[in-house]
């Protein structure tokens, strides 16, 4: 009896990994040995930011902790359920708050909503464990002084996508919380309606700085927390803040790698 | 050459004064008239090998004439038969040949390197180790400088450095200020700044909506028969946001005035408690009179009152969009409350 569909030479698996589809997806074969572990690691899109190779005492847990790790994890975590969120929520005074509610009780898997709420609370935790981690081990010092700056703009545009994601659900703790918070803004010195020095912005007269043209309108997007706070801060956590985030995310690895390795040089 | 420094012939030379018992007859008789063959041969002979001189050669050299008197053979044969390494058409021509084994081997033109000779070294003869044939050289030589540095190859002249070509020197003015300005560069990178510089404004101005979706700030609120004395009334708190007061307990005065229901703590809505008489905060605690006044908790100063009038048509009217603070002496304006008593 002939084997049906296999070749006297070789088995199925190469079968396929010689065909051309395969060739035209994957460019290189899996590493088999160490040159061509360097070339695959070099030139692939995914494996390019990883060292070929790392020294076994510079990842120790107990040095690193792998906060920084872990605070990516989370973040990507939050980046998929929250586009799946998405697909249920609407941002609007009509349905924010029953959208939610139907996440909870009626979607499938809407263990999702959960999911995200305790990833973001955790993520928080996280990148505060990581930026004490690297101080104690004084990883901030030259040449990583730059590194640790873009590390705390970081840290301020999570606990931004912590405040702006926290109204989202327009419930009772939200509303207040934001409002709360936003009723800063008004005390900005210069920038706040309600502020020292508002008065030296002031043109023929007329005021620049009114509780309709300050900072806390411009970051609520009315004189009150509404409708078009809510479509605000929807944009700000869905969009504009992750994108910043994404950029600095990358350019945090790149120094990572080129101001001498995760603590050693490899 | 065979001046300058010693050649493969002539460490050989040496080597057979310290033993002329091993090769006395064979090689001595063509060791002068080879000297002056091989300054022509080895020119011929020496250009293509790797390292004339070498200590394998030397060594090659050892074994094959140690086979070439061992064996009765003519010593032509080691090198005849194959290309043989320089020291093989040496050793060949030392072994007596003379000139018509230097023209042979010369003709042959070898190029094997010194190693296959090595190989090809007879094996019928016993091969002397090689520390035997070291200590051979190094004894029989210690008069003579070590293995001397290989022949300079011969190189082919130098090429003429060209001359540089001098800079022309073309006489440039100076760019008037006007011709910077107005270069292309300048126009360029001064467009494309002005223009980001203008965006970046722009989109300052884009992030102020210019239409705000609020209720009404002025409303009628109904007529002063509707709020009697001694009440606080919470009909508009959810829809407008505040309290209509009829109350004496503000110095004394009957007066009918608006308060905003916005906590001066940190803005929450307080809580009219009837029973108690006083609002009270649910966020932190704040405590104020029915008149408005703070009393407890971490309210820095009193409610505010919102504009208030009776309209022409003799209905009250508030207006929202202007405020007054007690503790700024602004409770005075006429605008901020209603006389009761002249209802």
């Amino acid at each position: 009896m002939s084997d049906i569909g296999k070749s006297a030479s070789m088995s199925v698996g190469d079968y396929i990994r010689d065909s051309q589809i395969w060739k035209s997806i994957f460019r290189h074969p899996a590493p088999y040995d160490r040159r061509n572990r360097v070339v695959v690691m070099l030139t692939n899109f995914f494996l390019h930011l990883h060292p070929v190779s790392i020294k076994q005492q510079g990842i120790a847990l107990s040095y690193t902790w792998c906060m920084g790790g872990v605070t990516f994890f989370l973040f990507l975590v939050e980046a998929i359920t929250g586009v799946l969120l998405m697909f249920y929520y609407r941002p609007t005074l009509e349905w924010a708050f029953n959208d939610i509610l139907a996440l909870r009780d009626v979607t499938t898997l809407g263990i999702m909503r959960e999911i995200h709420r305790w990833g973001a609370h955790a993520m928080v935790i996280t990148v505060w464990l990581h930026m004490y981690r690297v101080f104690l081990t004084g990883s901030y010092k030259p040449p990583r002084e730059f590194n640790w700056v873009v590390g705390v703009i970081l840290l301020k545009l999570t606990l931004l996508l912590s405040f702006t994601g926290y109204l989202l659900p327009w419930d009772q703790l939200a509303i207040w919380a934001i409002t709360v918070g936003s009723n800063m803004a008004r005390a900005t010195p210069v920038l706040g309606h309600e502020g020292p020095g508002f008065q030296f912005l002031n043109l023929g007269g007329y005021d620049l700085i009114t509780n309709a043209s300050d900072a806390r309108f411009l970051l609520l997007g009315s004189r009150f927390v509404g409708e078009e706070t809510l479509n605000r801060f929807y944009i700000l956590h869905c969009v504009a803040i992750p994108l910043v985030v994404s950029g600095l995310i990358a350019i945090h690895f790149w120094r990572v790698r080129k101001d001498g390795g995760i603590s050693q040089p490899l | 050459m065979a001046e300058q420094k010693l050649s493969t012939a002539e460490i050989l030379a040496k080597l057979r004064a310290s033993k002329p018992s091993a090769s006395a007859e064979a090689p001595a008789a063509p060791t002068a008239e080879t000297v002056s063959a091989e300054a022509s041969a080895v020119p011929a002979v020496e250009a293509p090998a790797t390292k004339p001189g070498s200590p394998a050669d030397v060594l090659a050299a050892i074994r094959a004439q140690a086979a070439a008197k061992g064996s009765s053979a003519p010593d032509a044969k080691p090198a005849a038969p194959k290309p043989g390494a320089t020291s093989d058409i040496l050793a060949a021509i030392r072994a007596g040949k003379g000139g018509a084994a230097a023209s042979e081997a010369s003709a042959s033109a070898p190029k094997a390197t010194p190693a296959k000779s090595v190989a090809a070294a007879p094996s019928g003869a016993p091969k002397p180790s090689v520390e035997e044939m070291l200590k051979a050289v190094r004894g029989g030589a210690a008069s003579v400088a070590p293995i001397g540095e290989p022949s300079k190859p011969v190189l082919p002249p130098l090429p003429v450095k060209p001359v540089a070509a001098k800079d022309k020197k073309v006489a440039i003015e100076r760019r008037s200020f006007v011709a910077i300005c107005f270069s292309p560069l300048v126009i360029a990178f001064g467009s494309m700044a002005a223009t980001s510089l203008l965006w970046v404004l722009d989109l300052a101005r884009f992030m102020f909506p210019n239409v705000l979706v609020e209720p009404p700030t002025k409303f009628k609120i109904g007529s002063l028969s509707d709020y009697p004395l001694g009440t606080v009334s919470t009909k508009w708190l959810a829809a407008r946001g505040i309290w209509i007061v009829h109350t004496d307990q503000y110095k004394g005065k009957n007066l009918i005035y608006a308060l905003a229901s916005v906590c001066t703590h940190l803005g929450c809505t307080p809580n009219w408690l009837e029973g108690e008489q006083k609002y009270k905060c649910p966020c932190h605690g704040s405590g104020f009179y029915v008149t408005g006044i703070n009393f407890e908790g971490p309210a820095p100063r009193p409610l505010e009152r919102v504009g208030i009038r009776v309209a022409p048509d003799g209905m009250l009217e508030v207006d929202k969009s202007v405020k007054f603070q007690e503790e700024m002496g602004q409770w005075q304006d006429p605008n901020s409350f209603v006389d009761a008593t002249l209802a």
